[in-house]
């Protein structure tokens, strides 16, 4: 076993085709969703995959709404090293999730100067970090409006492992 | 035996057809033989080794959408898309009064996406020079010729986005961008969401357009699509059957469980019992007798039923040779000898592709309510292969209940609806 799937959740914006939610109420429903599915709560969360697309309007939506669903995950994108494959994102990205279950380092935000300091999360520095995470949540959000979440559990979650 | 999908209902219809923009005139067009193959108005295709095409007419799409800068991002197919899923929702009365948003779902059945195959025509003619086509000054001088919206009229989810927007649906959604079986994917697929409570509403269908150079360059070197000229042309199931015309059209449903309407008082169309799929991608374009019976018994088994208690199959019928053998053969072995009446609205209808299924399910909703079967046109004589079909070649009173509804794609995917429609 890679990982476990422990939840899913999706949402529409349903506010405009090209620009995400100014407040990003769809991504965090879709986070909301995916974390009831799982029946944790969004502090259980020990690091996020973002969507992270890199432009300034996706990440500081994107970041508020994490903060507000999960208070200061660990977070990083894997965009900087993967770029934008688009439909295959959320799917490529599971490997780097995966990885990070196997490995005990989160994937690192590649190429991070400094963070924004409008963006209060803890990203993961640029040489990643060991850390073996029990829960994960991946994002991927779509032009059009749509929201797609899942959150991951290592292989031993729910056995008692110790952290 | 009951339904694995419990008791899922539809509750709104909504029609964008070459025949008509609702499905009683649609209904009533097939079952008066008309139909809506005939040369082709949108553009030259004198050239085309095809050069007919059944295309929706007397269709204004500002009726529907009325931001001027949203209808400038969207082809015709995802005109015909918004209007289908807005009188859907008026012939349902969504009732969002009482309704969460974050409740209401909205599932696509999308066609291949080509954006319009105009708008790159001069960022090509800028790469040429007396060398021929060069990549570089395609880049250069040709890209600037291209509107900074053409990426975003070819999104293939662009019913989803815009129609999400206009419906408020906050909620599950889904595209399926899947050749000819997306629509009937997508009514399938919220059945079973609405059964797992994934949503309290779901609108579902699909929308598309071949009625462009892109799919005629396609399907015709494909060799799919038919030379005759007339408006017989289209002959499913006939011995001199020799392809399908490009179609476009929408249809779109409001889905919701029994208890769900009836809380709120809706009138009920009929309901989904059924739902399978299949694939045989061996080779494209593939379609493969065995694997289409077999997603008709997955149907069969979901919906609980056996295949005697089938009225009738509205049948993908695509007018290809390959395709009616293939299908006629699947029938055969799901039915036995004695099957049930088999339509297909295609001859009249041309193929609609992704919105072809949806099209379909509308046209059965409407042939149960008035207990008319709509007939195959265009057949001389039947072909061979299809001559153990009860193959409805007029229009035929009959009580109509319970319906098959099968849609093929390119990939060798086979998908089947089955419905049971409201007396």
């Amino acid at each position: 076993m890679h990982g476990l799937v422990l939840g899913a959740g999706s949402s529409c914006d349903a506010w405009n085709v090209t620009a995400p939610h100014p407040e990003g109420l769809g991504a965090e429903r879709a986070m909301r969703a995916a974390l009831a599915d799982a029946g944790l709560p969004g502090e259980a969360i020990d690091y996020v995959n973002a969507h992270g697309t890199g432009t300034p309007l996706n990440d500081g939506v994107e970041a508020a709404a994490i903060a507000r669903v999960c208070g200061r995950p660990a977070t990083s994108s894997s965009k900087a090293q993967f770029g934008h494959t688009i439909a295959a994102a959320g799917a490529v990205e599971l490997l780097a999730c995966l990885a990070a279950f196997r490995g005990g380092r989160l994937p690192p935000n590649a190429h991070l100067s400094a963070a924004d300091p409008g963006l209060d999360l803890d990203f993961v520095p640029a040489a990643g970090r060991a850390a073996t995470p029990d829960t994960i949540l991946s994002n991927s959000f779509g032009f059009g409006g749509q929201n797609a979440c899942l959150v991951l559990g290592h292989p031993d979650h729910g056995r008692g492992r110790s952290r | 035996m009951s339904s694995a999908l419990g008791d899922i209902v539809i509750t709104g219809s909504g029609v964008i057809a070459p025949l008509g923009h609702d499905p009683a005139t649609l209904l009533g067009a097939l079952c008066a033989g008309r139909t809506a193959v005939a040369p082709v108005t949108a553009f030259d295709a004198s050239p085309f080794p095809c050069r007919v095409a059944a295309a929706v007419s007397g269709f204004d799409p500002r009726q529907f959408v009325k931001s001027r800068r949203d209808l400038k991002l969207m082809t015709p197919a995802v005109q015909f898309g918004m209007a289908a899923l807005s009188l859907a929702c008026t012939d349902g009365g969504v009732p969002y009064e009482s309704l969460d948003p974050e409740r209401l779902g909205l599932f696509v059945g999308a066609g291949t996406a080509f954006g319009d195959t105009y708008d790159l025509v001069p960022a090509i003619e800028a790469g040429f020079g007396e060398d021929g086509f060069d990549l570089h000054r395609f880049a250069v001088d040709g890209t600037r010729q291209v509107s900074p919206l053409w990426l975003l009229k070819g999104l293939s989810n662009n019913v989803l986005g815009f129609g999400s927007a206009v419906l408020d649906a906050r909620g599950t959604n889904q595209n399926y961008c899947n050749s000819a079986v997306g629509g009937l994917q997508a009514i399938g697929e919220a059945a079973w969401a609405l059964a797992e409570g994934t949503a309290d509403v779901i609108v579902a269908g699909g929308a598309d357009s071949a009625v462009n150079p892109a799919h005629f360059t396609g399907f015709g070197r494909l060799d799919m699509l038919t030379a005759g000229t007339g408006a017989d042309a289209v002959r499913p199931f006939s011995v001199d059957h020799d392809g399908f015309a490009p179609g476009e059209g929408a249809a779109f449903f409001v889905l919701e469980t029994r208890a769900h309407a009836e809380a709120r008082g809706a009138r009920v169309h009929g309901r989904v019992c059924g739902y399978g799929n299949g694939c045989a991608a061996h080779v494209l374009p593939s379609c493969d007798p065995e694997t289409i019976a077999a997603a008709g018994r997955r149907a069969l088994e979901t919906a609980g039923w056996a295949p005697s208690e089938v009225d009738v199959v509205f049948a993908h019928g695509n007018a290809t040779p390959a395709f009616d053998d293939a299908e006629a053969r699947a029938l055969a072995l799901l039915f036995g000898e004695a099957g049930p009446a088999v339509t297909s609205g295609k001859a009249q209808l041309g193929h609609t592709i992704a919105a072809s299924g949806p099209l379909a399910v509308a046209c059965a909703l409407e042939a149960g309510r008035v207990g008319r079967i709509p007939p195959v046109t265009g057949i001389t004589t039947v072909a061979p292969g299809a001559s153990h079909l009860d193959l409805v070649r007029a229009p035929r009173q009959a009580s109509v209940r319970r319906v098959l509804i099968h849609a093929a794609g390119l990939g060798g995917q086979t998908t089947f609806l089955a419905l049971e429609i409201a007396p």
